[in-house]
Parts: C-alpha cells; sequence; structure tokens
C-alpha cells in the first residue's frame, strides 16, 4: 500500500466513526414505546444569507428548545428544511418560534411536517448554486466563556442549500449534546480544500455523490 | 398626489408577435378597443402598450433564436403570419430550445437598443393591416417604449417595501413576495438571471404611476393568479388597481395558448377574408365587435362559432341600417357613464349588450364601433 493510500484508508476509517458515532446518539434519542419521529422537522425561512448570521442563528435556536422539543428533533436526525421567504411578512399568519436579530432568518420549532404543509406551500426551497466564497473567516460570539470552538467548512462546489443542511446539522446536534455550552465563541472558516487531520469533536459526513461506498466530509467541527 | 379627476392607465398584458392574430387576440384587441374609445369619452385615459414586455420574454427570445439557428434562410416579409405561427407550434413542440442563460446577447439587444427580430417585426406590420381593417386604434405596437427602470433597480425598489426576496447574490433566484396576503413566492428571476413578464411589467408600470393613479390590468384569465399578486403589488405601491379578467377563446372545443397549434383557418386574416366578402367593412367592425365582446363574453365558456359569427354580423348590418346619421357627441359622455364599472372605466360588455337591446345614439357607433 502506497502512504497516500493507507493515509486515505485511514481517513475513511475517521469519517466511518463519525458516522456510527451520530449513528448511535440518533438511536440513543429515538422515543420509547410507540411515538414516531419519521416526520418531524424544522423549517428555517430565510430572506437573506451571511455565514456568521446563520451559524449564530442555528445555535442559538438549537439552544432555546426545551427537552421535550429537542429530544425528537435529534432522533429524526435533526432534520430541517431550508425556505426562502421573508419572516416580516410570515410573523401575522406563520408565526415563528425564532429569528436572527437582524430579522433576516425565522425558525419554526420541530413538529410534525405535515402540519407545516401551509407555510411550505407558500414559499419556496432555497437555492444558492453559486455557492460560497472562500477563504473567509468570521467569530461568531455564543456566551460569556474565554474559550473557542472552531468550524472548519470546505466550500468549493458547495452550493448554498447544501452549506446550509452540513452547518446546520453539526452546530445544532453539538449544541444539543451540549459540546458548545459555555463557550465563548465559534471561529468559522471557510476553506477552499478540506483542511488536514486533527483531532475533530465533529465532522459532518455523508456518503460521496460520486462513490456510494466512500464517505465524504462536509464540516469539522474542533474544541 | 392628482386632485380628483385622476387619471387612469389602460395596461393589458401585451402579446408576442411571433404568429397570426387569433380569436383569443381578437377578443382582446376588441375588448380593450371598446373600453378605451368609451372610456376616454369620459375621463383621462392613457392606452399603455409596450412591444418590448412581449420581445423580453422567453417564450419570444427562444423562438428567435431558434429561427436564427433552424431558418437563417427565411425571407420573414414574404412568409405568411399563418407559415410563422406554424414555426412557432414546431420551435415549442420541438424542444429545441436553449437555455435562457445562453440567449443573453437577445436579452441585451433588446434593452439597448430596442431591436426587434424581422420574424417579429413583419408578425407586427401583419397585426397592424389587420386591426386597422378591424378599426382597431393602434396602442403603438411598433413603438419603441425603452424601459424606464433597470431591473436591479426595480428588485432594489420591491425589496425596500419587503415585496421581493432576492437570493441573486447566491446565484438563485428573486421572487415577488405576497406571502403577507397569503399569496405564494412567485419566481421572477431564474437561476438562469432571466426576468419573466411579471418583473417586465413592474419595471414598466411602477415608474409610470403616480400616488393615486389609477391603472386597469387586463389579461388572460389563465394569468389570475399573477395578476392578482401584481395588483396587491402596484397597491402597496400606491396605486389604485383594477382588474378586467379576459377568459381565451376555445377553438375545436379546447382552451389553449397559440404556441401549441390547432387554430388553422381561424386567423383573424382569414376571418377578415371570409367577412369581408359578403358584409362591407363598417359591417365587419361593428359584427366581429358584437360578436367577441356580447355573444363570446368575459369567459372562456363559449367556444369559436363561425355560424353565430355570421349572425352577429348579420345584426351589425340592421343595426347599421336603423342607425340614424351620427351627429355631434353631447349626449354620449352622459350615456356612457351609464355603463362605467365603480372603477370608473366603461363596461364593453354592458355597453355592447346594449346595442342589442335600445336604439344607442348613433355618435356611439361612430365614436367605439366603427
Amino acid at each position: 500500500m502506497t502512504p497516500s493510500a493507507s493515509s486515505d484508508a485511514l481517513e475513511q476509517q475517521t469519517l466511518r466513526a463519525h458516522l456510527e458515532a451520530r449513528l448511535a446518539r440518533v438511536r440513543d434519542a429515538q422515543p420509547t414505546g410507540l411515538h414516531t419521529t419519521r416526520d418531524i422537522g424544522v423549517i428555517a425561512v430565510l430572506r437573506a444569507f451571511d455565514p456568521a448570521t446563520f451559524a449564530a442563528a442555528a445555535y442559538h435556536f438549537a439552544t432555546a428548545l426545551p427537552d421535550s422539543q429537542s429530544r425528537p428533533w435529534y432522533a429524526a436526525f435533526t432534520r430541517t428544511i431550508f425556505l426562502a421567504g421573508d419572516p416580516r411578512n410570515l410573523a401575522d399568519r406563520h408565526p415563528f418560534d425564532h429569528v436572527s436579530p437582524d430579522g433576516s432568518i425565522a425558525w419554526y420549532a420541530p413538529a410534525p411536517l405535515t402540519s407545516r404543509e401551509g407555510l411550505r406551500r407558500l414559499l419556496r426551497p432555497l437555492r444558492g448554486p453559486r455557492g460560497l466564497t472562500a477563504p473567509l473567516t468570521q467569530e461568531i460570539p455564543l456566551g460569556n466563556g474565554n474559550t473557542m470552538a472552531r468550524l472548519d467548512v470546505p466550500v468549493t462546489g458547495l452550493s448554498l442549500e447544501d452549506y446550509l443542511v452540513h452547518v446546520n446539522h453539526v452546530i445544532a446536534e453539538a449544541t444539543l449534546d451540549g459540546l458548545l455550552t459555555g463557550l465563548g465563541h465559534l471561529l468559522l472558516h471557510h476553506l477552499p480544500a478540506p483542511p488536514p487531520p486533527a483531532a475533530n469533536a465533529r465532522i459532518r459526513v455523508v456518503s460521496d455523490p460520486g462513490s456510494p461506498t466512500r464517505l465524504r466530509a462536509h464540516a469539522y467541527l474542533t474544541l | 398626489m392628482h386632485g380628483p379627476a385622476r387619471r387612469l392607465l389602460l395596461a393589458p398584458v401585451t402579446i408576442t408577435a411571433t404568429k397570426p392574430l387569433l380569436p383569443t387576440h381578437v377578443k382582446g384587441f376588441l375588448w380593450v378597443d371598446t373600453l378605451f374609445r368609451g372610456t376616454r369619452l369620459v375621463r383621462d385615459l392613457e392606452y399603455y402598450w409596450n412591444p418590448r414586455a412581449a420581445n423580453l420574454t422567453g417564450q419570444t427570445i427562444q423562438f428567435w433564436d431558434y429561427l436564427d439557428r433552424r431558418h437563417p434562410e427565411l425571407d420573414f416579409a414574404a412568409l405568411s403570419p399563418d407559415d410563422l405561427g406554424h414555426l412557432y407550434v414546431r420551435c415549442h413542440a420541438s424542444g429545441d430550445i436553449r437555455p435562457m442563460d445562453r440567449l443573453r446577447h437577445y436579452t441585451e439587444r433588446v434593452e439597448r437598443e430596442g431591436w426587434v427580430h424581422p420574424a417579429t417585426r413583419a408578425a407586427t406590420c401583419d397585426w397592424k393591416r389587420q386591426l386597422d381593417l378591424l378599426g382597431v386604434h393602434d396602442p403603438g405596437l411598433s413603438a419603441d417604449r425603452p424601459t424606464v427602470a433597470s431591473i436591479d433597480e426595480t428588485v432594489e425598489l420591491l425589496a425596500r417595501r419587503h415585496l421581493c426576496v432576492d437570493h441573486r447574490r447566491h446565484g438563485g433566484p428573486a421572487y415577488l413576495d405576497g406571502t403577507r396576503w397569503g399569496m405564494p413566492l412567485r419566481p421572477v428571476i431564474g437561476v438562469d438571471a432571466h426576468a419573466n413578464y411579471l418583473l417586465v411589467i413592474l419595471r414598466d408600470l411602477i415608474p409610470r404611476l403616480a400616488t393615486g393613479d389609477e391603472v386597469l390590468l387586463v389579461y388572460d384569465e389563465d394569468l389570475a393568479h399573477d395578476y392578482a399578486l401584481l395588483a396587491r403589488v402596484l397597491a402597496e405601491l400606491g396605486a389604485r388597481p383594477s382588474r378586467l379578467p379576459l377568459g381565451r377563446v376555445p377553438i375545436g372545443g379546447v382552451v389553449r395558448s397559440s404556441r401549441h397549434g390547432g387554430w388553422d383557418g381561424h386567423s383573424l386574416g382569414r376571418l377578415a377574408e371570409l367577412c369581408l366578402r359578403e358584409f362591407d367593412p363598417a359591417v365587419y367592425r361593428l359584427g366581429m365587435r358584437l360578436y367577441f365582446i356580447a355573444m363570446l363574453k368575459r369567459t372562456a365558456s363559449e367556444p369559436f362559432r363561425p355560424d353565430l359569427l355570421r349572425r352577429a354580423l348579420s345584426r351589425a348590418g340592421r343595426m347599421l341600417g336603423e342607425a340614424g346619421e351620427a351627429g355631434d357627441t353631447g349626449d354620449l359622455p352622459a350615456y356612457l357613464r351609464g355603463f362605467a364599472t365603480p372603477a370608473g372605466w366603461v363596461d364593453p360588455y354592458r355597453l355592447t349588450d346594449g346595442l342589442f337591446a335600445r336604439r344607442a345614439p348613433a355618435a356611439l357607433l361612430d365614436h367605439v364601433y366603427l
């Protein structure tokens, strides 16, 4: 085996471990009894997008959820649907549960998605095929602590809609697992390519669309 | 702000000159012409038609591109309008159309210099000839009216009023936002960066409307959702809109857009030829109005029926025979006011239907129908 082949195998192994750890956490969150979380989801409505505003909103929304809402959501893989829309026009007919301080992103708490059909019919799935720029670094205040977490996102070739999915899963699940509690800041990095290996607390892993037997990393959280 | 006698802007949806005039278009032109000529005798009115609105649509530009690629040899001035219409049908049926982001050079030429493809220039000439024969006022079918506001200016203005969600920065669409009224987001600029007809209408109308101005939107019933949203947006910007939806005229029992074909033998040129063989031009003008306005009515429920058109022409002949001398218009404005809608424009249906029931002022036929 060449060194690069062996490092690739190692990397795939690491990614698989992250994926399996996530599946285990989701299983642990499953409710006992007859309840199902299959249809549970969150809806986020974006008028505009800015990386820091979005990351902060994802954190503050998740952190404010009571257990009774966050557990079923976690068990449903923190499923979130991102829609284009203007929260200012929705407040009357479809009051939301959380909104970013600048009013650009509204969040609807975990609920059966069938109960949100009216809202979904009104809006459109968010689309941003041009994607994002790298490099970019933004510091996002989380709380009063002195320590900092770091989120690296390789953005080359990533559409805005996919970016939102990946970043939101990592932030939401880390928040609900208490990993970000007591931290002062989150340092958000957009990179052109995946970062070098590090001891990551979380890696967002999905199967590689070009090669289904392989895994691919999309966001790296380091504490 | 204007005084109590507010101006009315009459703004029908424009039709793309890529085919002959067909019964649905004839109905639209006759309704709007009667409305315009009746209303202008009772109040200040502007009939606004901008060919650029139709020339900037994807349907038109994709057809121009198709012609340039597939039929570069054609002499459009020598091509019959029906044959052009057949090419239009073939183009849209073939799927041989290129995405709008590859056709920006056409859009830019229309925007920059008001350029019109020779095929559309030829079709417009035919339309003008046919409408002239029918006594229809030309609202500027071949006029060049540069759009005052740019796409960016219009989107920014709408976004400031929370009427637009603009995701173009990320390569996404821009939407007209009527969600506060429970109306779904309506894309007006696609991911191909092409602005659709709704945005062109807004670019055109917004700078023309002062606060309090009235605007009458006339459109194809199929566009009801878009026009309901458009009216709300214009009202939010300070105008006072009213709406007149018109149903398409079904041919052979089918209601469909002209780009799907099925209209052979029904072009206005062909109808004129048949009618004028038997009836004189004044009878043709009045009879066509009796048929397309009073007999077909506003909705799309009645199919086109040549036998009923013939009956309308015979009736028009009798009406013209019985009409007295067209004197001055003295009592005409008062008579027309009796047919005004609450929004202040003369209702073409009630006015025309009234011709069957009673003796109208002789000047009415002269000023509105002939």
